[in-house]
């Protein structure tokens, strides 16, 4: 199994660990745990995703708000999910970033202390194959991407699509789409 | 050692001012004070000068101590300014010269204030924030030339605060500006207002106009003291000035400030460039009324430079103009 | 401005009111734009000017991101730091040095017309699509060359805004004008060929410079008492 792991920026006493995992066959169990905070991580729609730097820019914003006590929501790992999002509304970042009970894949993510993460511990947990996290990619829907972060076919004539996205995200506090 | 007498009187104040290689030997002045509520007018103001410019003279004289054959060169402001009082000073400077015998030269207002600032606070090349009635500029040197990095694009600083202390019903003396200081001191619930800054050039109409409206029911209603208005009026104000001088000082990589004009002998300004500049490593130069405010010294210093680097004025040159810029002076004195 | 802060991984420069630092993150390299508080503002003003200096920033950037003028892409905006995560543009430097470069090797200033028309165009464009700069200097536009020509970028957009209103465009040039004129020495021509091609580029163009000689003649007209 590879964890891919990365200090925060924006705290380097703090980890990022990511593991993506397809074909799982316990999406509602594990969802459940998370619900119920037997595990401390975040979990997200792999579709939703275009490469692993979105998913650090977002737990490092998660980690910015937590730390500066200026969350939007309730806890680090959903203020992951509202950060990937460029909706402000806390139930539609849920939605459209968060992992349903029938998924067939998972990116995990968790935040934690060094030397605290229990990100093994999570992944045990799991029915399902590890695989590499830089072959996110491969798992990338397009389609539900431009419509997710509203991106026009023209705005992809001179930026690309990547860099689209981390723009939205960045600034949905303060401009409208 | 060349002795330099200078006339001043393009705004409120008549000046004249005696140098003797850089050292003010006398410098005596008067301030055409008018009632709350109103501005000086230029017919009234020049009126005043006239009144005035010969006793001045007589006390300028008197108090170096020299006779009028020790004298190398005379200075008058040549602008800018109003156009009344400017003349009313010019004639005296133009018939003494000529009753003299001694060569006349027409010196820049502004440069009057800068090279006296140089000259007293023994700053080498400033970044210079200049702020009277009337101007509102930052300047550097660079190539010959005072140059005007920022400035406003409307109202003048020293003229927004008088319009302000107006609406008030401040006493114009000994200023406007100094009453809204006073006031100011004991402010406390700051006002947000339009905070206009472009570049590196300000502001203020909007400003102006903003508070205009306003202050009057604000005050009727208890919400804001005079005072608070005052506070606030003067740290936006001062705030928008800093900041465009901090600009050209980053720009130039300049390490020193120097403010001149009526304006810069307000504390709270001074403090607050005080305070920009050690977080940058610079220095303000401490202020001082030799060349802050009006006076005929800063002319004859201007005037003296210019005289003693060779620059000569024909005498169909020696009038006044109430518009002329700083950077339109070529600088020969400076390398 | 503490040391720490000047000996910190990465430090570039000190602007007026903000640190620059250059960074590599996840394998790229990125500039972070740290916006700090001015102590000689009152606190209610400071906080206020530097979190609206951040947002301005970060909209007229996406908005020239999505009209097709070319800015650095922006990672992320931290507002409990007053940082913004931008993207490094590789191999550009500051009109301003490139203009002092090309003077130094003997080169002659009028021979820079076509920069000049590039960078009307540029501005041309940026209005045409409702953005104000707020603060045009040479310093502010990095070129970056490419294999036919090169690409200018505006960058510092701290003091923009967003609108229309010719008075704004004209204000915006005349920012710039004074800037020029005052940075390098002789760039009347410049900025003459500037002008002209803003006004071929730009549809209100017209406009915008009549604006532009109303606010000059302020500047002249102004009775400067005092």
């Amino acid at each position: 199994m590879e964890i891919f792991a990365q200090n925060s920026f924006i705290n380097d006493s703090y980890i990022i660990s990511l593991v993506l995992f397809n074909n799982v066959s316990n999406s509602s169990e594990i969802r459940n745990m998370a619900i119920k905070r037997e595990i401390n991580a975040t979990l997200l729609k792999p579709q939703a995703i275009v490469d692993s730097f979105q998913v650090l820019l977002a737990a490092n914003k998660a980690l910015s708000n937590y730390l500066g006590k200026t969350m939007y929501t309730k806890s680090l790992h959903s203020e992951i999910i509202f950060s990937l999002s460029a909706s402000r509304s806390i139930t539609e970042s849920f939605k459209n970033f968060g992992v349903e009970n029938d998924a067939n894949s998972i990116l995990i993510v968790e935040i934690s202390e060094k030397d605290k993460s229990s990100i093994d511990e999570i992944c045990s947990r799991v029915r399902g194959d590890p695989v590499k996290v830089d072959s996110i990619g491969t798992f990338t829907n397009i389609p539900v991407i431009k419509q997710l972060y509203k991106i026009d076919e023209s705005e992809l004539a001179h930026s690309n699509l990547n860099d689209v996205v981390y723009s939205r995200m960045a600034a949905k506090e303060f401009v409208n789409y | 050692m060349p002795i330099a007498i200078g006339f001043e009187g393009s705004a409120n104040k008549i000046g004249v001012g005696i140098i003797r290689d850089g050292e003010v030997i006398s410098n005596p002045r008067m301030t055409y004070i008018t009632p709350p509520g109103l501005g000086f007018q230029p017919r009234d103001t020049a009126k005043h000068h006239r009144e005035n410019v010969l006793s001045i003279l007589k006390e300028a004289l008197r108090e170096a101590n020299i006779t009028p054959k020790e004298i190398d060169v005379v200075c008058f402001t040549k602008g800018p300014g109003m156009a009344a009082p400017l003349i009313s000073v010019a004639v005296v400077a133009r018939t003494l010269a000529q009753l003299w015998k001694k060569p006349l030269l027409g010196v820049n207002h502004c440069i009057g204030h800068i090279e006296m600032g140089r000259v007293v606070t023994k700053a080498d090349n400033p970044t210079v924030l200049y702020v009277s009635g009337g101007n509102t500029q930052v300047i550097a040197y660079s190539e010959n030339r005072y140059r005007i990095f920022g400035e406003t694009i409307d109202l003048a600083v020293g003229n927004c605060l008088d319009r302000f202390a107006r609406l008030l019903n401040l006493s114009n003396d000994p200023s406007p500006g100094y009453n809204i200081e006073l006031l100011a001191r004991n402010g406390k619930k700051f006002l947000e207002l339009p905070y206009c800054v472009k570049g590196m050039d300000v502001s203020f109409s909007g400003l102006l106009s903003f508070i205009e409206e306003r202050a009057a029911s604000l005050l009727r209603k208890n919400e804001y003291t005079r005072e608070d208005l005052c506070f606030s009026l003067q740290e936006t104000i001062f705030a928008m000035l800093v900041e465009i001088t901090e600009r050209a000082m980053a720009h130039c990589g300049s390490k020193q400030v120097l403010v001149v004009g009526g304006v810069g002998c307000n504390i709270r300004l001074q403090q607050m460039l005080q305070i920009m500049a050690e977080e940058r490593n610079a220095s303000v130069c401490a202020m001082d009324e030799r060349y802050c405010i009006d006076n005929g010294a800063m002319i004859a210093q201007a005037g003296l430079q210019m005289f003693t680097h060779g620059q000569r004025m024909d005498w169909n040159e020696t009038f006044c103009t109430q518009r002329y810029r700083t950077d339109d002076v070529y600088v020969s004195w400076r390398d | 401005m503490s040391e720490s802060h000047v000996q910190e991984e990465g430090f570039l420069f000190q602007g007026a009111e903000a640190r620059v630092y250059k960074k590599t993150l996840y394998g790229k390299q990125i500039i972070i734009k740290e916006r700090f508080s001015k102590k000689y503002r009152h606190p209610v003003l400071d906080s206020h000017l530097t979190d609206q200096r951040l947002k301005s920033e970060v909209r007229a950037i996406l908005k020239c991101s999505s009209c097709g003028i070319k800015t650095p892409v922006i990672y992320m905006v931290d507002f409990n730091s007053s940082k913004i995560y931008m993207e490094y543009i590789a191999e550009s430097i500051t009109i301003r040095d490139y203009i002092e470069n090309f003077l130094k090797d003997g080169g002659n200033i009028n021979e820079l017309a076509s920069l000049g028309r590039q960078m009307g165009k540029l501005i041309g464009s940026l209005h045409a699509n409702g953005i104000i700069h707020g603060d045009l200097t040479t310093s502010n536009i990095l070129i970056k060359s490419k294999e036919s020509g090169c690409d200018l970028i505006p960058i510092d957009f701290g003091l923009s805004s967003l609108g229309r209103l010719p008075e704004d465009q004209g204000v915006d040039l005349y920012v710039l004008e004074r800037a020029m004129l005052s940075t390098h020495l002789n760039s009347e021509k410049l900025f003459e060929e500037l002008l002209d091609e803003y006004r071929l580029s730009f549809q209100g163009g017209l406009e915008a410079l009549n604006k532009l000689s109303e606010v000059r003649m302020r500047g002249r007209k102004r009775t400067m008492v005092g």
